[in-house]
């Protein structure tokens, strides 16, 4: 196994960070193949000298410590899929917005770094290949699991059945990887593609090392996820205490994770999700909020104070929401009907259809059910579209 | 309104490869105004300071649009680094690809509405606030 790291500067970006102590604690660990430090590893030069990096040093698994995984997050895993790697050995290490931005002190912003590039080498330290990546669905391990089937009631997609050996069977066109199952599966058999139990926990053993006090952990779902990027962006010193591990969904957390969490001296856990009923995987936060409250009372029972696990929604609003013309509309509720994210209701104090502006993410579902065209977008409306289309038709597309 | 175009500069970006008296001239309409700015990415201040609406051409809007101060003006990008000076090789077609893509973010620039929305800062609030809880009821018992 060679594992290499490649550090991204994102092009003078994080200038608090002191690369040379990064490079030099990569340098000590046994693990770590060597380091590879870009100015922009998204540029066609950057991607050149990464594909030149893997080759010659015959990395399998690699570390990318850059930006987001929102951002340019695609780039490192198109890059790992043409260099033959699996997905699941490939871990995105946030040190831009979650670490360099959001802790602008460069003292913390470094040790922050270092716990989070730990998480990253820990958890890939874990990866088994057992094949199981290339599925593309959850995965059930029949050998450990006792068919209680508990798997099948909570699918939110009805994608696990009873299979003919009396296993539960995953139905791989059905399945969305949300991780529900995985979430609440008594003995933490299922795992996703990219998303096993015990790499986790491997990170969780490795940020309960940070010596910031309080320290915590959060899971968060991608939707919290983006929120936090969004607010870290322009600095979020209560970082220093929090080390964010990314999870399919807030329903995809297993209650054994918060307990190993808390045995290996985590001071609290918080799982954010989205707001009630608006879980674009479908029920996942329903079910999160369930185990949550249950688990807190297993807490008590362990004389262990029920703080230490905490469900966040943030719903922090900046996205621009979509508006209804109310000269327009003609409150048939189409809207209503297929917005995913049940952002839209009828107001009957107001006799108009109403938009929750912290429940949009403007997705545009409404504006493109609209029969009447009264949904407006802020960030793209019919005349844009067919402006940009005159536009493109005019320059000889 | 006047709208200013902002042009960032950067090697490794491939934006200093832009002729910009050359985009002066094709873009040349009353209310536009080309502004060349070295390294944008690292001299975000100077684009708060600007309160005209703008188009900034250079990278991909994910880059840096969550550190820019956008309430108060409109803001489109034009991502001509990702979309034309990393994909042509050929300087006559990328230019023209350069072009297409500010009239596009120019055609956005119309339509699209001021974001008055103002975060609500919930994580920051909702992160210190459990903070103090947990420093409150003190350490996890089971840390050694």
């Amino acid at each position: 196994m060679a594992l290499g790291v490649i550090l991204c500067r994102c092009n003078g970006m994080m200038e608090n960070l002191d690369w040379v102590a990064i490079a030099e604690f990569l340098n000590k660990k046994k693990d770590v193949a060597d380091t590879l430090i870009l100015d922009m590893a998204c540029s066609p030069q950057g991607q050149q000298d990464m594909v030149g990096f893997i080759e010659t040093r015959k990395i399998d698994r690699v570390v990318a410590a850059a930006c987001s995984p929102l951002v340019k997050g695609g780039l490192f895993q198109a890059l790992a899929h043409k260099m033959g790697i699996p997905n699941q050995c490939l871990e995105r290490v946030n040190i831009r917005e979650q670490c360099s931005w959001a802790i602008r002190e460069s003292g913390p912003a470094l040790e922050n770094a270092k716990i989070k590039l730990n998480m990253a080498l820990k958890r890939l330290n874990k990866v088994k290949d057992i094949g199981h990546w290339q599925l593309n669905k959850a995965y059930i391990n029949k050998l450990r699991c006792d068919k209680c089937k508990r798997c099948i009631e909570e699918c939110p997609n009805e994608a696990i059945s009873l299979g003919a050996d009396g296993f539960p069977s995953v139905d791989g066109n059905k399945c969305v990887k949300c991780g529900v199952c995985l979430g609440g599966c008594p003995l933490g058999v299922i795992s996703l593609p990219n998303f096993r139990l015990e790499e986790i926990n491997g990170m969780i053993e490795e940020a309960a090392k940070s010596k910031s006090k309080p320290n915590l952990i959060g899971l968060f779902c991608s939707h919290a996820y983006e929120e936090a990027d969004a607010v870290c962006a322009k600095s979020c010193p209560e970082l220093v205490n929090l080390n964010i591990i990314s999870v399919p969904c807030s329903g995809a957390v297993n209650m054994t994770l918060v307990n190993d969490a808390l045995a290996t001296g985590i001071d609290g856990v918080i799982i954010a999700g989205c707001e009630h009923s608006q879980c674009q995987l479908r029920r996942g936060n329903d079910y999160a909020k369930k185990r949550i409250a249950n688990q807190q009372e297993t807490l008590e029972e362990m004389f262990l104070e029920k703080e230490r696990l905490i469900y966040m929604a943030f719903d922090e609003n900046y996205t621009p929401s979509a508006e209804i013309d109310d000269r327009i509309c003609s409150k048939c509720g189409s809207c209503e009907l297929v917005c995913p994210f049940k952002a839209i209701s009828y107001s009957p104090q107001e006799n108009k259809m109403s938009v929750n502006p912290q429940g949009c993410r403007s997705c545009g579902t409404c504006a493109a059910s609209c029969p009447a065209g009264a949904v407006k977008l802020s960030e793209a409306c019919d005349e844009e579209i067919l402006g940009a289309i005159d536009l493109l038709l005019g320059e000889g597309y | 309104m006047a709208i200013k175009i902002i042009c960032c500069k950067n090697q490794r970006c491939k934006t200093d490869q832009l002729d910009l008296t050359r985009l002066k001239s094709d873009l040349k309409r009353p209310n536009l105004e080309l502004v060349q700015i070295l390294d944008l990415c690292i001299n975000l201040k100077k684009i708060n300071l600007i309160y005209d609406d703008l188009v900034i051409c250079g990278c991909d809007e994910k880059v840096i649009k969550s550190r820019l101060e956008v309430n108060r003006k409109k803001i489109v990008f034009a991502p001509i680094r990702e979309e034309c000076l990393w994909l042509y090789q050929d300087r006559e077609a990328c230019y023209k690809q350069v072009i297409l893509q500010i009239k596009l973010a120019l055609n956005r620039l119309k339509f699209i509405r001021k974001n008055d929305k103002e975060p609500l800062k919930s994580f920051n609030e909702k992160i210190s606030h459990y903070i103090e809880i947990i420093d409150a009821i003190g350490p996890n018992p089971f840390k050694v």
